[in-house]
């Protein structure tokens, strides 16, 4: 009897318990979410409701011209196609130039090898804002302020040296028996390179151009620095031009926009959160 | 409250850059084959958008030589131009505060204009001379003011009587006209049950730049070697204002104004008095008929009364590829027919005396009543101090006076700091 | 689980090539490697040494640099309180947010690690922060942090709170940035439940038979068990939070009196608006000498509590 009590028991505390964590959950869920949800409820909001107190979350009546104002009396749409080239092409570039370092590095021996694997580790400590300055005069002096190429170009020579570690690391868990197959019937190292490893790594490459695309579509200091001309603005620098210190934010245009620049990325996320999860916990993993 | 401020007029005049790359790509520029393309420069708030597309939509009916380029950066813009510069893109013409000649010209990077104002005989006799002189450095011209503005009081005059009060006086020359006076007022007219406050304390340098001046005070010494802003004159004009926000009341507090847009409290009838500049056209619109309105001067201090402003102008790059079309574009942005349509629309104090005493600036029978103290305003103009350091110890100034606007310092202490800071940059 | 350095580097246990092949193995090596290559000697190489020089001049661009020596770090180091600042409010913003993430990362995922319904749904809702983390979260909580009008003064009320100035208060902006900071806690939070979902069941098992709790179970073997990715995460964390500069550009610009002057923003300020190249290049390298400095104390801390596998130090 008296342990059927203490199973009992400890199936109701297991239960209590369970429903705690539960509780516990969603409240970070709702407080995670809400930001959007206001977001997003004031994004179609008309001004007069913005500034409603008590404010009400379901606008009444809705105001979706909001959207059709931020794409027509501002270049946000523009803005958003700008964003979408350099984030294609400097994705494109860090994906090839990545895998081919990652390659170098963990399936061929060459001299001097681990020693410029350890310089690439510590670049990835280095602050960008060390060679900010000095960049920014080499690309004067190339005369390529003002133009996309100081944000897309360096992707090309794997300046984000975290891509080659990672690639390096799913490399490395591929046998290396495929690559003396593959020489034994005359293939290359760089057709093996190029015809067995990367097909075989498309996971662990998808993940590296999601994380990076994402990376590449927030990223802020280097647009606002180089980017001079509205017209050639990316999203993110464009975003902040809704702000107006002077003049009063216009909160319900600024949130339209900042939903439309979220949708892309959001979408992203919601059809590959699996690969993307799993991607953060592989390399976080390194130690 | 009942009335919310339209911010959907403000919006719906802007067609903002995408107009703006649509110019530039304009497909007349690439069948005109002499055309010579000039490229300008300028920031712009949506009014002042739509007074840009006026006058270049008038150059372009003018002539076929030149193509205006209408780069249009909307925030940042010392930032974006000067690294447009440095990275060798080099705008033809742009638009330049007047505070900001100075700095550029001790970098070399205006074109000098006076050979060309020569060989054309330029006459600048009906531009105003205190404002073209903003553009001239040791005797040599950089360039021509685009309006006169100086910022002035506005105020709310429906609320003034409703609350029963005498309005301030119009009248430069008026001494009774004081801080005094001002505080009685501010004091009187502040309702805070309905949300009204008398007066607003703007953080831009030329708001309080005016009390300082008002009451003697100055930013740098003479020689520009030392920086005074903590003189017992600019002090007591500091702490006079923080006290209208900690002491007396009467003027909203920081965070309250800036979540509104601080611009925006005026207009929305939640302030019934506040500096501003005359632009006044989209005051006009912004404002329409919801409640009455008009201007005076700032109240004098111990060195009497005072204004600050002297507005914008048009220079030329050193670098220009083209200083003839450059220089001809200029000549347009000063003639009668550019600054009408330009006054026109902005509603600002133009810089050629005909136009201001035309219609087109004074339009009868629109508010404010007193629009004649503007005009009388330059006399009494205390322009930006011109200073190669200028606009970094005004960055200073600017971010340690916001501990006084907070709140919990005196303005000795924080005026101490300012000096400290800005005389270790000289 | 973690591997020491030695095992990342070392490809370890391959057959040697045929010798013959071994030259064009090392060439092609080179060759491959080269994007890399020529972007570290163009991209970063260049730049530092460019950068050191830089730090010693006065330069605005426009015209030629002058070379000062040691001037500018001596004025920064001794003269210029606004660096001093800006290096304390960086400080504490790093102090209170790195570990805070830490902690709520690490609790989110013990809650997460364990058999419940929609684990998918949570995993990815928490996650959701760090895919958009920069401007548009920014803004967006520009718009909460209000204080008439904001999100979670409205949520103060509710509850009998008077309105709080979170942006406008330079007692409070701190506060408010690590507050957000701590919103975004997801990115953790998936990294801890990689490492708690490869600790070894049998030592809970064993525990239990010891009668360990479950607070007991919690830190005498997952905390220890999963010290190598906590100390990841910290260095990381340090990393980032010192190099801060979208969020307290777009909260507040620096402000209000420079309460929330981030030291990249100050550095931002003197190069890009002020055009003092050689001042700002010489902020970037105490910055990285700071970052320096702070990640190997706490590697040399490392020692004392971080576990690794196969030794028996940390248990």
């Amino acid at each position: 009897m008296a342990v059927i009590a203490a199973a009992k028991n400890r199936k109701r505390s297991e239960r209590i318990q369970k429903l705690v964590v539960y509780a516990i959950l969603l409240t970070g869920a709702v407080i995670v979410l809400f930001p959007f949800l206001w977001t997003f409820s004031t994004s179609l909001k008309t001004p007069d409701q913005v500034y409603q107190i008590p404010p009400r979350l379901i606008p009444e009546p809705a105001a979706p011209e909001n959207y059709d104002r931020v794409l027509n009396e501002r270049p946000f749409g523009r803005w958003m196609l700008n964003s979408f080239f350099v984030v294609a092409l400097s994705t494109v570039g860090t994906l090839l130039s990545c895998s081919m370092t990652a390659f170098a590095f963990s399936r061929l021996r060459w001299p001097l090898r681990d020693k410029l694997f350890l310089v690439l580790l510590a670049t990835m400590m280095l602050p960008d804002q060390v060679t900010l300055i000095p960049t920014f005069i080499i690309f004067k002096q190339l005369g390529w302020v003002n133009t996309y190429l100081p944000i897309t170009f360096p992707a090309w020579f794997a300046r984000n040296a975290f891509y080659v570690f990672l690639l390096r690391q799913f490399f490395m868990t591929i046998p290396l028996d495929l690559d003396d197959a593959a020489r034994m019937d005359g293939a290359g190292h760089f057709q093996v390179y190029w015809r067995i490893i990367l097909p075989m790594s498309k996971p662990a490459l998808g993940v590296a151009a999601l994380m990076f695309a994402q990376f590449k579509w927030r990223e802020f200091l280097a647009p606002l620095i180089y980017l001079n001309r509205s017209e050639s603005y990316t999203a993110a620098i464009g975003l902040r031009t809704f702000m107006d210190e002077t003049h009063g934010t216009d909160w319900e245009l600024m949130m339209a926009a900042n939903i439309l620049f979220m949708i892309p990325v959001v979408t992203v996320f919601f059809f590959t959160q699996r690969y993307m999860i799993q991607g953060v916990v592989i390399t976080g993993v390194k130690g | 409250m009942n009335s919310r401020f339209t911010r959907r007029d403000f919006l719906k005049l802007s067609a903002m850059s995408g107009l703006g790359a649509a110019f530039a790509a304009s497909p007349f520029s690439a069948l005109a084959q002499d055309m010579v393309t000039v490229r300008l420069t300028a920031w712009g708030n949506p009014t002042e958008f739509q007074a840009r597309e006026a006058t270049l939509a008038l150059f372009d009916e003018m002539q076929d030589a030149i193509d205006v380029d209408f780069i249009h950066i909307p925030s940042d813009y010392l930032t974006k131009i000067l690294t447009m510069i440095a990275g060798g893109d080099y705008p033809d013409v742009m638009f330049l505060g007047n505070g900001d000649v100075i700095p550029f010209v001790s970098r070399n990077q205006l074109l000098p204009l006076d050979d060309f104002m020569a060989r054309d005989n330029f006459d600048t006799s009906d531009i105003s001379q205190q404002n073209l002189k903003l553009y001239n450095v040791d005797g040599v011209q950089y360039g021509f003011p685009v309006d006169a503005p100086n910022q002035q009081l506005f105020y709310n005059k429906t609320l003034f009587d409703q609350a029963g009060i005498e309005t301030p006086s119009p009248d430069w020359e008026d001494d009774s006209w004081n801080w005094e006076a001002f505080l009685e007022k501010a004091i009187a007219v502040t309702d805070k049950d309905n949300g009204i406050w008398g007066w607003q304390v703007k953080t831009g340098f030329r708001a309080w730049w005016i009390w300082v001046t008002a009451n003697g005070g100055e930013f740098f010494n003479e020689d520009g070697t030392e920086c005074v802003l903590n003189s017992p004159e600019a002090v007591e004009a500091f702490q006079f204002l923080a006290d209208l926000i900690h002491v007396h009341e009467v003027a909203p507090p920081l965070d309250v104004a800036s979540e509104l847009g601080s611009n925006e409290l005026f207009q929305s009838g939640v302030t019934a008095m506040e500096t501003w500049w005359p632009a006044i056209g989209r005051m006009r619109s912004n404002i329409a008929d919801r409640f009455e309105w008009n201007v005076a001067p700032h109240p004098g201090g111990k060195a009497g009364k005072s204004t600050a402003g002297g507005g914008t102008g048009h220079t030329i790059s050193a670098e220009t590829q083209h200083p003839e079309e450059a220089w001809q574009f200029l000549k347009f942005l000063i003639s009668t027919d550019c600054v009408s349509v330009w006054t026109d629309i902005m509603g600002i104090v133009p810089p050629l005396t005909s136009v201001a005493e035309s219609d087109v600036f004074l339009k009868p029978g629109e508010p404010p009543a007193d629009i004649l103290v503007f005009t009388k305003g330059n006399d009494y103009l205390r322009p930006d101090p011109r200073h190669p350091q200028f606009s970094q110890a005004r960055s200073i100034a600017q971010s340690q006076l916001e501990r006084l606007w907070i709140g919990g310092v005196t303005a000795q202490e924080v005026a101490d700091d300012i000096v400290a800071e800005v005389n270790r940059l000289l | 689980m973690s591997k020491t350095p030695h095992a990342i580097i070392g490809v370890g246990g391959q057959p040697s090539p045929r010798l013959t092949h071994r030259q064009a193995e090392s060439l092609t090596g080179f060759v491959m490697a080269s994007p890399w290559i020529l972007g570290f000697l163009f991209f970063v190489a260049f730049p530092m040494i460019a950068s050191l020089y830089l730090a010693m001049t006065r330069w605005d661009i426009f015209t030629s640099p002058k070379f000062l020596g040691m001037e500018n770090f001596e004025v920064l180091l001794t003269d210029d309180h606004v660096f001093w600042k800006s290096m304390r409010v960086t400080t504490l913003f790093a102090v209170f947010s790195v570990p805070l993430q830490i902690a709520v990362g690490l609790g989110l995922a013990q809650l997460l690690n364990q058999k419940i319904r929609l684990l998918g749904m949570f995993r990815s809702i928490y996650y959701l922060p760090s895919v958009l983390s920069g401007v548009s979260i920014a803004i967006m909580f520009r718009w909460i942090f209000g204080t008439q009008y904001g999100l979670l003064n409205g949520a103060l009320k509710l509850l009998g709170i008077e309105p709080v100035s979170w942006l406008g208060d330079p007692n409070i902006v701190l506060l408010s940035f690590i507050l957000m900071s701590i919103w975004g806690s997801g990115a953790n939070m998936l990294i801890y439940l990689g490492a708690l979902q490869s600790v070894p069941t049998e030592l809970y098992e064993a525990a239990e038979v010891d009668g360990a709790g479950s607070a007991r179970k919690f830190f005498k073997i997952t905390v220890p068990m999963i010290t190598p990715v906590i100390f990841f995460t910290l260095i990381n964390g340090i990393i980032q939070s010192l190099q801060e500069f979208q969020t307290p550009f777009i909260l507040t610009g620096g402000g209000p009196a420079d309460s929330s002057l981030f030291i990249v923003l100050y550095l931002y300020r003197n190069a890009f608006q002020w055009f003092r190249m050689g001042y700002a290049s010489a902020i970037a390298w105490i910055i990285f000498a700071y970052v320096l400095a702070l990640s190997l104390l706490v590697m040399k801390s490392s020692r004392a509590w971080v576990y690794y596998e196969g030794s028996l130090r940390g248990r």
